[in-house]
């Protein structure tokens, strides 16, 4: 990955910039911009700050001198330039905070709240991004596959971790893996998982990465895609029309969220989904998941972390809490 | 030959007028075909918020000419350039000017530039007021073009028919 999908849309002395420090690009995490502060760079979990002439260093204590300095005016450019000269377009990401770029960039937006009784109507004045490299990783969901077969069936998965472990990444993985189909091992026998078609909820853009609706990431040859779609009506629209046999959605977390993924288990759909969490008992305290996990729906459950880097699978619990 | 030239003379003058009032339909027929585009570009943004640069495409392929190669310039050029770091008005400015090639009515395509940049800046609502008000002005244009060419079409034609008539007559 050369970057070139996150500086298209920067302006131009700032791509020059982070062209000229040289960045690397696959251990890239994000780049926060702020107006009139520093530009940070992370990569492999430390922050770098970048200099006017182009290099990117570590932070000395307390703010550091020859800095590149954002101006509120670079970031309405990085506006203008995303959003195409066509904010009215994306009054949706705005209320909700981000962007979506090419390649499933996620650009966190914020700056003063427009509300109207009580619910965020826009934002303006934007003064702080927040761009999330994302990395498409074929193969990571190879380790696991697997594991979430049973008798040549796909199983039921809940894919938790904390934010920014890969859950997203493992995700669109499996996806490419269980549409194109996969080889794996059950009871010492050489097995053929064929491919099944799946279709994919992508509220935020970022499985697929669409652009004018055509996936730019690889989610394998029998996957549809629902593009900005909300989850719940997502799944609903699915059913009806596509007849998948599988359903992969990110983030689940609200109770329309729940009852769609039941009415999808009843029509006979096998459910891939991820939600925020660090661990099995975090989410049997908050109230939504704790009926949902009463009844006992998914198969499956993978614990990601950040121990030995993004995407470390911790361990994978049956329904019944046997670890496999 | 002095009734072949006499014969040249009258057509000549004649076609003068006929010709001048034809240019007072061109423009008011243009106005027409740059209001219906107006239309169909509010209807982009108000029903698919098509983004601007897909949304001058789309108006390019389905208005007549001449707008149609201003509209798809604007559309293939919005994304391309915005890229290379050139802003909207500088597009849109050297878009209006190539206009004047086939629209020389400066006074039509001057609120044509200051409404279209107004847009992609502002939220859906405004966007749809602004290309309102455009829409209006051009109706506007539009009944006094056709008014115009009401009145001074028909005087153009006669004027042309009466001047190639007398210098006819001059010369006999």
């Amino acid at each position: 990955m050369q970057g070139t999908e996150i500086l298209k849309v920067l302006p131009e002395s700032m791509a020059d910039a982070i062209k000229k420090a040289g960045p690397d690009w696959e251990r890239a995490e994000e780049i926060r911009i702020r107006a009139k502060r520093p530009l940070l760079f992370y990569m492999n979990n430390e922050e770098y700050v970048l200099k006017r002439e182009g290099v990117l260093v570590q932070p000395e204590r307390g703010r550091s001198n020859n800095c590149y300095i954002t101006a509120p005016e670079e970031i309405e450019k990085i506006i203008d330039k995303i959003s195409g000269h066509s904010l009215y377009a994306y009054q949706d990401e705005l209320r909700q905070g981000f962007f979506t770029l090419e390649g499933g960039h996620r650009v966190g937006i914020l700056g003063k709240a427009v509300t109207e009784e009580g619910k965020i109507k826009t934002l303006k004045y934007l003064s702080f991004l927040n761009i999330r490299i994302a990395h498409e990783k074929k193969g990571c969901g190879m380790e696991i596959a697997s594991r979430l077969v049973k008798e040549k069936r796909p199983c039921h998965t809940l894919i938790l971790s904390p934010p920014g472990c890969g859950k997203t990444t493992l995700l669109r993985d499996l996806i490419r893996l269980f549409s194109d189909g996969f080889d794996y091992e059950e009871h010492q026998k050489r097995c053929w998982f064929p491919g099944r078609s799946i279709g994919v909820v992508d509220e935020r853009s970022e499985i697929g990465a669409s652009i004018r609706g055509i996936p730019t990431n690889d989610l394998g040859m029998r996957t549809d895609l629902l593009d900005g779609c909300p989850k719940a009506e997502g799944i609903f629209l699915l059913l009806r029309s596509m007849a998948p046999e599988m359903i992969a959605v990110d983030e689940i977390g609200s109770e329309k969220d729940f009852f769609a993924i039941k009415k999808a288990v009843n029509s006979g759909c096998t459910i891939f989904a991820t939600a925020h969490g660090s661990s099995f008992s975090e989410l049997e305290k908050k109230p939504v998941f704790a009926s949902f996990l009463k009844e006992n729906i998914f198969e499956r459950y993978v614990l990601l972390s950040g121990r030995r880097g993004k995407g470390t699978v911790e361990k994978i619990e049956t329904r019944e809490a046997d670890s496999i | 030959m002095k009734w072949a030239g006499i014969t040249i003379i009258f057509l000549s003058c004649s076609g003068g007028g006929i010709w001048a009032s034809l240019i007072l339909e061109k423009r008011k027929r243009q106005i027409s075909t740059l209001r219906r585009a107006i239309l169909f570009l509010n209807r982009e943004i108000d029903y698919r918020l098509t983004p601007l640069s897909e949304a001058f495409l789309a108006v390019g392929n389905s208005c007549e000419k001449p707008w149609d190669s201003f509209f798809l310039h604007m559309g293939e050029t919005l994304g391309k350039e915005m890229e290379e770091g050139k802003d909207f008005s500088f597009l849109l400015s050297e878009a209006v000017e190539n206009a004047i090639k086939f629209h020389p009515w400066k006074e039509d395509l001057s609120f044509l530039k200051s409404s279209l940049l107004s847009l992609g800046q502002l939220d859906k609502q405004m966007q749809l007021s602004s290309l309102k008000l455009l829409e209006e002005a051009l109706a506007e244009a539009e009944q006094k073009a056709e008014t115009e060419r009401q009145q001074k079409g028909k005087l153009y034609r006669t004027l042309g028919l009466c001047f190639g008539f007398l210098l006819a007559l001059m010369c006999l």
